[in-house]
């Protein structure tokens, strides 16, 4: 064994003698190999893109039911406690959700398509990293553009419902037009907080689970591409 | 008539040797080298098409077989965890009389190229392979300097382990 490591052009010599006994292993045949391509199978990038495909699905779906449900979907208590400006820019920013979410895919298709397993080890490991980057720039914008959007309403929506409290109330104590302001106000803050909250953690929970088990799979290659380029 | 299948299936048995050494340097269970090799044989049919032939056959699979065992597929039960140098081969050499050394060095061989990384197994494969270093360069796409460099550093590497482990 020392001949094998000691010299150094003897050693690699010697190393590629080694390598080349061994037997060419020819243990499928034409059949089994033509069995192996028909066989179905999908990567964690294939994954990423089928998720984000399937949810922007999902969005069309919804938005094509609500004009076929006559336009509205909102019950009519939750008009008059949201204000119907706000039920029409809530109906806005779907149609624009929609428009955006289908830009946004094809960003991840562009980054998508790039992926190729022809290219060199270098390129598809930047590229893959390129794919991650964009998913996860783009599900960062969809939560942010969000809850720019529902802050508002939501303020909105708490400020009605503590107004609409407080001319509801039968006993005779009558609030100033200040102490009502404060009340609705602190009101509004709460409930659009609580909201900011909720929609945060779901969308954290979600993504995190869904998109954060393929997307920790794929993080493994910058570890790889520091070292090729090292 | 040869279809597009059968050519690209009888390439595969002709070549298969390729892919069997590169899931050998990638898996350590005969479980985890079928399942390798199988992906490895789907991802060069789904690439076929851009096979040009201005390039060897051969060159061409090495490329696509490297990015499936580095990138593409990544299962649990083909990672090499163990810094052993006791795992069992799988592979067999040419008969002589010389069979049982040569399968204990080849033992040595591939566990010690098995303790490199990912990026540095595939070097160390395609200069074992005798591919020039142009080509070594173009498929894992870095320069041809930097290829030497990373060749010479992962040499010494490998000397070091082998010299711990014999």
């Amino acid at each position: 064994m020392n001949d094998l490591i000691n010299n150094n052009s003897e050693e690699t010599d010697e190393l590629k003698s080694l390598w080349h006994s061994q037997k060419e292993d020819k243990s499928y045949d034409s059949k089994k190999i033509f069995k192996m391509i028909h066989r179905k199978s999908i990567n964690s990038v294939q994954w990423l893109f089928i998720i984000s495909l399937a949810e922007l699905l999902l969005g069309l779906v919804l938005t094509v039911w609500s004009y076929f449900s006559g336009g509205h979907y909102y019950l009519n208590s939750s008009i008059q406690l949201m204000g119907e400006a706000n039920i029409q820019k809530l109906e806005t920013f779907s149609n624009v959700g929609i428009v955006f979410s289908l830009a946004l895919i094809g960003i991840i298709y562009y980054y998508y398509r790039k992926i190729s397993s022809n290219s060199s080890v270098n390129m598809l490991i930047k590229n893959i990293i390129q794919f991650r980057r964009a998913v996860i720039l783009c599900l960062v914008l969809i939560v942010v553009i969000l809850l720019i959007v529902m802050f508002p309403i939501y303020f909105d929506l708490g400020k009605n419902i503590a107004i609409q409290n407080a001319m509801n109330r039968t006993d005779k104590v009558v609030m100033s037009p200040e102490d009502l302001k404060t009340a609705s106000d602190a009101a509004g803050w709460i409930v659009a907080g609580s909201a900011t909250i909720v929609i945060a953690v779901f969308f954290f929970l979600y993504y995190f689970v869904i998109y954060g088990f393929f997307l920790r799979k794929l993080k493994k290659n910058q570890k790889e591409l520091k070292e090729i380029n090292r | 008539m040869e279809t597009r299948e059968t050519k690209f299936t009888k390439l595969i048995e002709d070549n298969q040797g390729i892919v069997h050494k590169i899931c050998r340097i990638y898996t350590d269970s005969p479980e985890a080298h079928e399942d390798l090799f199988q992906e490895i044989v789907l991802q060069l049919w789904k690439s076929f098409d851009s096979f040009q032939g201005d390039s060897k056959f051969s060159t061409w699979m090495y490329r696509v077989s490297l990015n499936t065992a580095i990138t593409l597929i990544r299962k649990k039960n083909r990672t090499i965890s163990t810094s052993s140098i006791d795992s069992e081969p799988y592979f067999d050499v040419k008969s002589n009389e010389e069979d049982e050394e040569k399968q204990e060095r080849l033992k040595l061989l591939y566990a010690s190229i098995k303790l490199l990384n990912e990026v540095e197994r595939a070097l160390v494969l395609l200069y074992l392979e005798d591919l020039p270093y142009r080509e070594i360069a173009v498929t894992l796409g870095i320069t041809e300097v930097n290829a030497r460099v990373k060749m010479n550093r992962t040499k010494e590497k490998l000397k070091e382990i082998m010299n711990r482990n014999r």
